[in-house]
């Protein structure tokens, strides 16, 4: 921290000791919590590390092999593909909702959100289940038309397909939020110096947008990379799968852990790259006050194509999956087909995933804390390492525990201990993000309030800090638990013997091709999913009134 | 003056080798109202933080009732310092009620109004006496249900005050405690704190840049510039002998007139000052004086030129520029006009000695 100047003083006098242990320092519980959770994120990277360069030769033998360059040729153009679609769909929209008349907008704006809620197997599942060989579409086109084959929807294209309509959200809301917080006076000045409405659009509020669109398709990014579902379902061979398929088929570890320890480097580049793209221009609001919300610009003849935009876009990505979903768990239900383990499989996801959840916001809370009120750059450092989770794939995660339990933690290995573990390290970022947030809006003159009245810091915590944290508690808890119910590859890999969750039951119906089981589950985890969804959206809606 | 409530000695803070504040002694005495002032940026928060103990001292030590709170040594954190802070921004706590943000600092019971122990019946019934009479000197009980958001800019100032009361503090702390308020309502709230203040008899510090809320509040002011203490004294000896220019210049209007001394007197371009003893230097005298200080008549040979005038209502501030380039303010009543570019000779209105200068120094 500020030790330098501290000392400075403390030699002055010559006689003075130095000071460092007067300093303003967070309460030494704090501080061994946050130390604990250190530890414990950085325990699969640096087992990774060790485990692929320790292995030497057949490590970077590895690295330059064929087929790792065929999967990261793979995997960048699976990323771009999906990244790039995924803007082209969420930037106008993002627009049309926040700017325009389009009608029922608000219901607009829900609508495009819920296909978040879908976990990615789900979708692959269902593009397979309708437009795979012998599916529905082919099958609907074959009696009329004779079509028997349709283009192949395995590997690049389906891939792309279910992550782009899935993926896009992730884009969208960033975007939405900076259109919605946009100061309305600078796209007023740029008109009333002589531009359009498009050049306004091109030269002022998508360069103002671009640090939003950037982080979403940041998100976006990420997310494609670390998907093991859809692309292991249209067996399309990135990173993911390759790794799964190496761990499943042989026993050799170096192999897929050099792999994921390249998925990581990967992902690193992503985030790297990412980074550099901010510029330095301030993009807050350039005055103060209340902000005033932007007129809505009249869509005139082009209220219907914005209409059947919008409208596709919905159909293709949230109500043709659910219906597809709810014929097959009709058929299912319609012809007596019992689908096992349902209700212990719901039992499972919900309970681990609520266990989870509160492990990552004991976490999250000493990280938050610390990077908030302690700024230094150890605290900014653990922040920062926080968000290992976040560039690290669920299945990286999963491989570094599984030879870790294996082979030091032989009594944690093969228990849902360890996958707690798992999903701290891949969703403390989630939490950590939702409470620095809820903790950015307190004022610290509430804290030194308590303080002046005679209550210690770990009190001040208990009776100021956390009530008005509750909302982000509540927001940040919501996303956590809807994105552990979804994550499959962690849970596919380190879940005990036995274990079924709804997650790996989906997976592992639609992949043995039992589809009205995997309807099913898929269905039942969904709706599950649906009850934190609703109380991020209701939550939104009520602070923006 | 009585006993020593509040002392610091030698204080010093920077911060990443800037200094805040730079070798700051003062004594505050039982139930005296001092008024830090000085411009942003000159430290007066910064020794406020550091007194309530939110700020570590680089070095000197600050004691509270005879205690040492900082020193070399130790450091007593702010909530075993029985301090009052009233922040700039109130810092009402906005999830809790009118009555549990004035409950907070009090030694805490349980929530159950009615018990079979009648000791903690006892305490219940002392907490909410407390509370209330807390808020019947703020004249508040009527608000007691509401919440922060729910109250005035001038009612969360009262709210803010009651609640550093309530635990009875040796010393309350108040960081520019008007600045939020708008010009009106400032005045108002002024008055009543001071009432409330005087009521309680508790010593306190205040901070503000605001000079004539110093003046109109303070017992004694200490001015503060560049983290050095200027000045400290009653308001009438800041005001009519600043030791420095820089206190004569923020604290009300100041014109400086160059003099020579002789003969018991310093003589300036507005005519002789009175001055018993001759000052220590001979050369660079400057002679202060405040606009009611000084007079003028209109007169085609006079050495002075009316460069332009601010009227107050029942009076005009008028700003006159000497032959030799001097600038001076003469304050008048509102009778008649003058243009601007008048010719006009300046006078004192006063015998009574000014403080004159060296170097920015009384001498």
């Amino acid at each position: 921290m500020a030790s330098a100047n501290e000392s400075g003083a403390g030699r002055k006098s010559g006689l003075t000791r130095p000071r460092a242990s007067r300093r303003a320092g967070p309460h030494p519980v704090l501080l061994g919590a946050a130390a604990v959770v250190a530890v414990a994120i950085a325990l699969p990277l640096v087992y990774l590390f060790i485990r692929g360069v320790g292995a030497g030769a057949e490590f970077w033998e590895l690295l330059f092999r064929l087929r790792t360059l065929q999967i990261v040729i793979r995997s960048a153009l699976l990323v771009a593909a999906v990244t790039g679609a995924c803007i082209l769909i969420a930037v106008p929209l993002a627009w049309l909702i926040t700017r325009t008349d389009l009608p029922f907008r608000r219901v607009w704006a829900i609508l495009t959100a819920l296909p978040l809620v879908i976990p990615s197997y789900i979708g692959a599942f269902l593009v397979i289940v309708a437009l795979g060989p012998r599916g529905m579409l082919q099958r609907a086109l074959e009696g009329p038309f004779g079509i028997e084959r349709l283009p192949e929807i395995y590997g690049f294209p389906g891939a792309l397909l279910t992550l782009t309509l899935l993926s896009f959200p992730y884009v969208l809301l960033p975007a939405q939020a900076a259109l919605t917080r946009m100061d309305p006076s600078l796209e007023e000045a740029s008109r009333s110096l002589g531009h359009s409405a498009w050049s306004t659009f091109r030269r002022i509020t998508l360069p103002l947008l671009r640090p939003a669109i950037a982080s979403g398709a940041l998100l976006a990014a990420l997310y494609t990379l670390s998907d093991f579902g859809a692309v292991s379902l249209m067996r399309y061979e990135t990173f993911t799968w390759a790794i799964y398929l190496q761990y499943n088929s042989s026993l050799d570890r170096i192999l897929a852990a050099g792999l994921c320890l390249v998925l990581a480097l990967f992902a690193a580049g992503i985030l790297l790259a990412e980074s550099r793209t901010r510029t330095q221009a301030a993009y807050h609001r350039s005055s103060s006050g209340a902000a005033r919300p932007a007129k809505p610009l009249p869509l005139g003849h082009w209220r219907l194509p914005a209409l059947a935009f919008c409208g596709g876009i919905v159909l293709f990505a949230l109500v043709l999956p659910m219906s597809v979903l709810g014929w097959w768990v009709a058929r299912g239900i319609s012809a007596g087909e019992s689908v096992p383990d349902l209700w212990s499989a719901t039992a499972n996801s919900v309970i681990v995933s609520a266990v989870a959840v509160l492990v990552v916001l004991a976490a999250s809370l000493p990280v938050a804390l610390l990077s908030i009120r302690f700024p230094s750059r150890a605290s900014a450092l653990l922040e920062r390492a926080s968000h290992v989770g976040f560039a690290l794939p669920g299945i990286a995660v999963a491989l570094s525990l599984v030879y870790f339990g294996s082979q030091f933690a032989p009594v944690l290995y093969q228990t849902t201990a360890l996958l707690v573990f798992a999903y701290l390290v891949l969703f403390l970022p989630a939490g950590v993000g939702a409470l620095r947030t809820s903790l950015l809006q307190i004022s610290p003159r509430w804290e030194e309030a308590g303080r002046s009245l005679g209550r210690g810091p770990l009190a001040v915590i208990s009776t100021i800090d956390l009530p008005l944290m509750r909302p982000g508690l509540i927001a940040g808890g919501s996303l956590t638990f809807l994105l552990i119910m979804k994550e499959l590859p962690a849970t596919l890999i380190l879940g005990p013997a036995g274990f079924k969750t709804l997650a790996t039951s989906v997976w592992s119906a639609s992949s043995e091709a039992f589809f009205a089981e995997a309807a099913a589950h898929a269905l039942a985890l969904i709706l599950v999913s649906s009850v934190p969804m609703a109380l991020i959206i209701v939550r939104q809606r009520w602070q923006s009134q | 003056m009585s006993e020593t409530v509040l002392s610091c000695a030698g204080l010093s803070k920077s911060y990443s080798g800037v200094s805040a504040v730079r070798d700051l002694s003062l004594e505050v005495s039982r139930g005296e109202l001092l008024v830090i002032l000085g411009p942003s940026g000159c430290g007066k928060t910064t020794t406020l933080r550091m007194m309530a103990g939110f700020e570590w001292p680089d070095a000197g030590t600050i004691e509270l009732s005879g205690r040492t709170v900082a020193d070399s040594q130790t450091f007593i954190p702010p909530e075993k310092r029985k301090i009052g802070m009233v922040f700039q921004e109130y810092a009402l706590f906005p999830h809790l009620n009118l009555e549990k943000n004035i409950a907070y600092g009090l030694p805490s019971i349980r929530k159950t109004v009615i018990s079979r122990n009648p000791n903690r019946m006892m305490e219940h019934l002392r907490l909410s006496a407390r509370v209330s009479e807390v808020l019947g000197l703020v004249g508040m009980n009527h608000l007691i249900k509401r919440m922060p958001h729910e109250l005035s800019g001038g009612e969360q100032q009262r709210a803010a005050l009651a609640r550093a009361l309530a635990p009875r503090p040796l010393v309350l702390l108040m960081d520019e405690p008007f600045s939020n308020l708008d010009a009106k309502l400032r005045e108002q709230v002024r008055d009543d704190v001071k009432r409330i203040l005087s009521l309680t008899e508790v010593t306190t510090i205040l901070v503000t840049h605001n000079q004539e809320e110093a003046l109109a509040m303070a017992d004694r002011v200490a001015v503060m510039n560049r983290g050095r203490l200027e000045q400290v004294g009653t308001p009438q000896i800041v005001y009519q002998r600043p030791t420095t220019t820089f206190v004569a210049n923020f604290v009300g209007i100041a014109g400086f007139l160059s003099a020579t001394y002789s003969d018991g007197q310093l003589h300036t371009a507005a005519g002789p000052v009175k001055r018993d003893s001759p000052p220590r230097y001979s050369r660079d005298l400057e002679v202060m004086a405040r606009p009611e200080d000084l007079t003028f008549e209109l007169s085609d040979e006079g050495k002075g030129r009316l460069i332009s005038s601010a009227y107050h209502g029942s009076y005009t501030l008028y700003t006159i520029i000497m032959d030799n380039g001097e600038i001076v303010y003469c304050m008048k009543p509102t009778l008649e006009s003058y243009p601007e570019g008048t010719s006009v000779q300046v006078g004192f209105t006063t015998d009574r000695e000014l403080p004159c200068y060296h170097r920015g120094r009384l001498v």
